[in-house]
């Protein structure tokens, strides 16, 4: 009798994991997130927030030799993928748990003692997006169609839009307004202190991607069907739009020098553009093998960029390739310069994080132990 | 290869079903219908084959031959083969059905999964295995009208655990997931065959399953999207509904106070 609940279990127990997997809800994937303080790199990939040191790309490790991350043990619960956010102090971190299944938490952590700061439990849904921190606010959109605010000590100041569909991009501000986009197909502006709608846009496809506010007075965003648009950051109303071969999957990025960089997702393969910021006019486009996932990042005199593939590429700002370096992985994850180093981070790599030099020269990487 | 050919053309079906009727909660109700119609064959097959090896096993010949070579394995297998085909019937009949079912019911569960997508990657899965053939057969399946899908059903939000809150009670009710446990108890009490002897271990695993199985999709329906949960009930009704059909459902178990072993009426009968 004994032998045969043991088996019924062990029968439930595989149905269980095999159904978790299927769903992939209880261990939901995504890319990695990152982010920089300067001193350290913060990986959220999944079960835990890495903390990585740069001087020596280690973990920290407590008095027992045990890395330090955030969470300290796993827990089959949360899942974070967004880049952690860094708290005005420079020293905490802004995380939200993006695993469907409750609880749907948003914590602010010490990543040096993996330690939980608060936490907020009242949102709706999930976070995917990564949060905005201002001086005194933390903006974070929910799945759930609400954009939260919160003050630093993780008291709700108020929740707005509640859209139909969820919210996954990262907010920005032009300092008075909050601008965030939804899969509703809406882009919002949100008065900053009141949380009151400003003006809002259909702009006929899902948005997934975070826009990008300029002092030129326009906000750009761009669209799964490959739509990008220029529109006035005060009344909404679209200056341009242009359309892209693929869709659009990250944040277009804005040189001092009046032009858009973006890449884009056309089935498997993908397309770097520059665009004319003024106008909308494409002023180069260089086609790619693999898809360009992620935001490009803008050095002094070229612009880098990675595919799908796990080609890194920078081109100089007339379009030529300045070098191209494959890795083994899929990059996803918009590449970040920290002094003189690229970091990359893959999805499925050799590594969890490398550094590169502006020469494109593999300077470390990291694995954790 | 799983996703070519599994995974893809159910998420494209469930879309194109979405497409006409706009409704997503809709869409998994007919698709789950669908499905399971086509694999009514598969069931009703593994139902007989199942039923003929269980009066073989309850057949006088049988027990005859257990007694007569209960200590010698190898000459026991002989024997009970050489029945196997006397009798017509194939020993396994009863599994080769389900091992067919079964990645076609994975498949259909990871298709409504990824049609509601949960992170960008899965959303990118999503967007890239939607066939562009969708749109020639109506405008409805474009891009911008599947992503996102409209989740809202009757009073649910399918992308999302469902809770009823009433205005009295500190905390929600997980109507849907006590509807999913119930059901899966339903299902696994009525779709429960006689066992020939309850004490044997086949009839005890049962039983096990029968309390397990409403537990484990209580919580899975309680913790996860509650359009899988939308799925787990239709799932269990259109179960029930092929086993009244061929005429299997056992009652008995449901309102007679435990499965009934076969022997035991076998019994009863002689008497």
């Amino acid at each position: 009798m004994k032998s045969n609940r043991l088996i019924s279990l062990a029968i439930l127990a595989l149905l269980a994991g095999l159904l978790s997997a299927c769903t992939g809800q209880a261990a939901v994937t995504n890319w990695p997130g990152l982010t920089s303080d300067g001193e350290f790199a913060y990986l959220a990939d999944g079960a835990q927030v890495y903390t990585i040191r740069l001087s020596d790309h280690a973990e920290l490790l407590n008095a027992e030799s045990k890395a330090i991350r955030y969470p300290l043990e796993r827990d089959a619960q949360l899942a974070f993928y967004a880049p952690p956010a860094l708290l005005p102090d420079g020293k905490s971190i802004i995380i939200g748990n993006a695993n469907p299944a409750k609880p749907h938490s948003l914590f602010a952590a010490d990543p040096k003692t993996g330690t939980t700061l608060w936490s907020y439990e009242d949102a709706g849904s999930f976070w995917v997006g990564a949060p905005l921190v201002t001086a005194d606010t933390i903006y974070i959109p929910n799945n759930d169609g609400s954009l939260y605010a919160l003050n630093l000590t993780g008291t709700l100041r108020w929740k707005k839009i509640n859209a139909e569909h969820g919210l996954w991009a990262h907010p920005v501000t032009n300092g008075t307004a909050i601008f965030v986009t939804s899969l509703n197909h809406f882009i919002y502006s949100i008065d900053a202190i009141s949380g009151e709608t400003i003006w809002k846009k259909d702009l006929q496809n899902a948005l997934v991607s975070a826009p990008v506010v300029a002092e030129d007075g326009f906000v750009y965003t761009g669209t799964l069907s490959g739509d990008l648009f220029a529109l006035n950051v005060d009344t909404g109303k679209i200056a341009w739009k242009t359309t892209l071969k693929g869709g659009i999957w990250s944040a277009p990025v804005l040189s001092k020098d009046g032009t858009l960089y973006l890449g884009t997702v056309d089935g498997n393969t993908g397309t770097f553009y520059a665009i004319n910021a003024q106008t909308g006019a494409i002023l180069r486009e260089n086609l790619e093998e693999s898809s360009i996932i992620a935001s490009p990042l803008i050095l002094t005199d070229r612009v880098l960029y990675v595919t799908e593939g796990g080609l890194i590429r920078a081109m100089t700002e007339t379009g030529i390739t300045n070098w191209a370096t494959p890795i083994k992985g899929k990059l996803y994850t918009a590449p970040l310069l920290v002094g003189e180093s690229i970091l990359i981070a893959p999805m499925e790599g050799d590594f969890y994080l490398a550094a590169y030099d502006l020469n494109g020269v593999q300077q470390w990487t990291f694995s954790p132990k | 290869m799983w996703d070519l050919l599994i995974v893809n053309p159910f998420t494209n079906i469930l879309l194109l079903i979405y497409a006409f009727i706009g409704n997503f909660g809709v869409s998994i109700i007919l698709f789950t219908i669908i499905i399971r119609l086509a694999t009514h064959p598969l069931m009703a097959s593994q139902i007989k084959q199942s039923a003929a090896m269980q009066d073989m096993m309850q057949s006088p010949e049988w027990l005859k031959l257990q007694e007569k070579h209960k200590g010698d394995k190898e000459r026991l297998a002989q024997e009970q083969m050489k029945m196997y085909q006397e009798k017509g019937v194939n020993p396994f009949g009863s599994c080769l059905p389900t091992l067919i079912q079964f990645p076609i019911i994975i498949g259909l569960y990871q298709s409504i999964t990824r049609a509601m997508s949960a992170s960008p990657l899965q959303l990118l899965q999503l967007a890239r295995g939607i066939s562009s053939g969708l749109e020639n057969i109506t405008p409805n399946a474009s891009l911008s009208h599947l992503i996102p899908l409209q989740s809202t059903f009757l009073w649910m939000n399918l992308g999302q655990p469902e809770s009823i809150t009433l205005s009295f009670l500190p905390f929600g009710i997980p109507l849907l997931a006590i509807i999913v446990g119930l059901t899966t108890y339903v299902q696994t009490k009525l779709t429960m065959p006689p066992a020939a002897n309850p004490n044997d271990q086949t009839a005890q695993m049962s039983q096990m399953m029968g309390i397990y199985m409403p537990i484990l999709l209580f919580y899975f329906a309680l913790n996860f999207a509650s359009g899988l949960a939308v799925y787990f009930i239709t799932s269990n009704l259109v179960g029930i509904a092929q086993y009244a059909l061929l005429g299997k459902v056992n009652w008995n178990n449901l309102f007679g106070g435990g499965p009934k072993s076969t022997a035991k009426t076998n019994a009863s009968r002689k008497k």
